[in-house]
């Protein structure tokens, strides 16, 4: 598959990933894809009709355990890490009214 | 002084050292060498010495604290610790201290281990050469001019200049083993699921593993049995016996059979690395060790699949660090989105943002088919390969890497150039199996080479007898770099 690298598509994938990118950025990322893209190519030559992909390492599957309620770290300790929240809560600027719409 | 993890261990059981004075070489050594190494992100004196105190007085009064009771270690800053900055190196978290413990670092904490140190690595364990870190770049004790290989360069750059600590570090495509390479010691990416993953900051989930770096394959056993087991904490963690991994490691090798895929010698190996690791291979045959052939037609395509796949996981596990939840958060934005795509901008370095986007094209609708889909496939041929391979041999030998430590800024200007340098280590991670490297000679300007040994998943104590067999009977692991905290010169 032939691939433009163009600044579109470099613009939506930085929208995609949630990363606000400068000029230089894009124009360095563009020169990076164009290169992994190259880099990559030669997976093409082989043939994988056929072979299940290997998504999972691990032999275990469906590992479950009873469904009982279990401590966990305490509120005001999960939101320590936090650069802003008042417990209970995580804060945020405002969400409804004003927020970018429908962008991706 | 020559002192290894079971003399500190040792002296500690027998009363003749105190777990406070076993602190207190311990910080004393780190003090001593990270001026010109960089290597420990945060030396945790406090700390340390008041766990110490508090082993001591439990062995006074003749309680057992654990096997490891009052063995120093140290920590790599993607490895969640209740003391001390787990930074991943990166300005996103740079001053997050975790509110839990990862089960590695507890187990041997339970164990009685005292943390004395966190180390550098490249930002989230994303690179080969620690020159990617947010805080400041490793040196190579061998060589300070040189890299210590990445992304766990903290950790082996201080293991390789001081003695008698444990070291943990993580590994993806060769993070543990390619550092090792760099810096002359032993390294050990374990199976996939032999150690828990609960409290390693996520890079690659379907990749990476928690391991030691130390002086020799047995210390990398002890360390090994003292981590390894099922965890309820992270389900891909494996419910397999834990062996007694000094013990079957501390065997011999004779009879055994190992393999040479011409494909793990690719070109572009250097001279002196084939020469030295040939010559190791030869040792082993000395020992015992039957050489086979073995083919791994597919192992070509390893580290092509690698960069998608682990791109891919990355741009996912990624995805948490938004200004919110955790860390740095711009300081203006005037909604949500902004504030993630800000936040994120200002926290993460280069390398981080350039695998993001990749990871986040692959997986986009259009090219997830052509890429991420395809590489999973890759990987599945890959893994079948290994199969094959070692049905037909125990272990498989080559190079870690293709070439030496490299000068600090060398490969700075092309990722490319850094990536190529993981051609011979990520097809075990892709692969889900156990490889060590090990320090097998020095290059003619005096650098270590790494020779490496991938096994049979689950064997690991497989590749840790095969190096300690090469180790009882070579000295290359002994050797002293230019820096080091004992003084020592040529063999320490």
């Amino acid at each position: 598959m032939s691939i433009q690298v163009t600044d579109e598509l470099v613009e939506k994938i930085a929208v995609l990933s949630r990363l606000d990118l400068t000029r230089e950025e894009i124009d360095g990322l563009k020169e990076h894809f164009e290169k992994v893209l190259e880099y990559v190519g030669e997976l093409q030559e082989l043939e994988t009709d056929g072979v299940d992909p290997s998504l999972f390492t691990s032999e275990a599957s469906n590992i479950l355990r009873p469904d009982e309620g279990m401590p966990s770290l305490p509120n005001e300790v999960a939101l320590r890490p936090s650069p802003d929240s008042e417990p209970p809560y995580f804060l945020v600027p405002r969400i409804i009214g004003d927020a970018e719409s429908s962008e991706d | 002084m020559t002192k290894s993890v079971f003399d500190t261990r040792d002296s500690i059981r027998a009363g003749e050292l105190t777990a406070t004075a076993a602190a207190e070489d311990a910080l004393r050594q780190v003090e001593q060498v990270n001026p010109q190494l960089d290597a420990a992100t945060e030396i945790l004196r406090e700390e340390a010495l008041e766990q110490a105190a508090e082993l001591d007085r439990r062995l006074e009064s003749g309680e057992d604290p654990g096997p490891l009771a009052g063995v120093p270690f140290t920590v790599k800053s993607n490895i969640c610790t209740l003391y001390g900055r787990t930074s991943a190196a990166s300005r996103i978290i740079e001053n997050h201290v975790s509110p839990y413990e990862a089960t590695a670092v507890r187990r041997l904490r339970e164990a009685g281990a005292v943390c004395v140190a966190k180390t550098n690595l490249d930002e989230f364990g994303m690179g080969s050469s620690t020159e990617n870190s947010s805080i400041k770049i490793t040196k190579n004790p061998w060589q300070t001019n040189h890299v210590p290989g990445g992304s766990s360069g903290g950790a082996a750059a201080l293991c390789s200049a001081t003695r008698g600590m444990l070291h943990l570090g993580s590994d993806t495509g060769g993070s543990i083993r390619q550092p090792a390479a760099y810096c002359g010691v032993t390294g050990l990416k374990p199976t996939y699921g032999r150690v828990s993953r609960y409290g390693l900051l996520a890079f690659a989930s379907s990749l990476d593993q928690i391991g030691p770096l130390q002086h020799s394959a047995l210390e990398c056993a002890l360390v090994l049995e003292a981590m390894a087991g099922v965890d309820e904490m992270d389900c891909t963690s494996r419910n397999v016996e834990v062996k007694d991994y000094v013990e079957s490691a501390s065997r011999d090798i004779s009879g055994m059979r190992l393999g040479i895929a011409p494909e793990l010698f690719p070109e572009g190996v250097d001279s002196e690395v084939r020469e030295r690791v040939e010559q190791a291979i030869e040792v082993l045959r000395g020992l015992g060790a039957e050489v086979k052939e073995v083919s791994l037609p597919n192992a070509r395509y390893a580290n092509p699949a690698y960069v998608l796949v682990s791109a891919a996981e990355a741009s996912s596990n990624l995805a948490r660090y938004d200004g919110v939840h955790f860390g740095h958060r711009t300081k203006e934005a005037e909604d949500l989105i902004a504030l993630y795509k800000s936040s994120r901008a200002e926290g993460f370095g280069p390398e981080v943002k350039r695998r993001i986007m990749i990871g986040a094209f692959v997986l986009s609708s259009g090219y997830y088919d052509a890429f991420y889909l395809k590489a999973l496939k890759v990987r599945k041929l890959i893994r079948q390969d290994f199969e094959t391979a070692l049905g037909e041999v125990d272990a498989i030998v080559c190079p870690t890497s293709p070439i030496t430590a490299f000068p600090i800024g060398e490969r700075m200007d092309d990722p490319m150039k850094l990536y190529a340098v993981d051609v011979l280590t990520v097809p075990a991670n892709l692969a889900a199996l156990p490889a060590l490297s090990l320090p097998c000679g020095l290059s003619g300007d005096g650098l270590p080479v790494g020779m490496q040994l991938y096994g049979r998943a689950m064997e690991d104590d497989v590749v840790l007898r095969i190096a300690n067999a090469f180790q009882s009977e070579t000295e290359h692991h002994l050797q002293a770099p230019a820096v080091n905290a004992w003084g020592g010169g040529g063999e320490g």
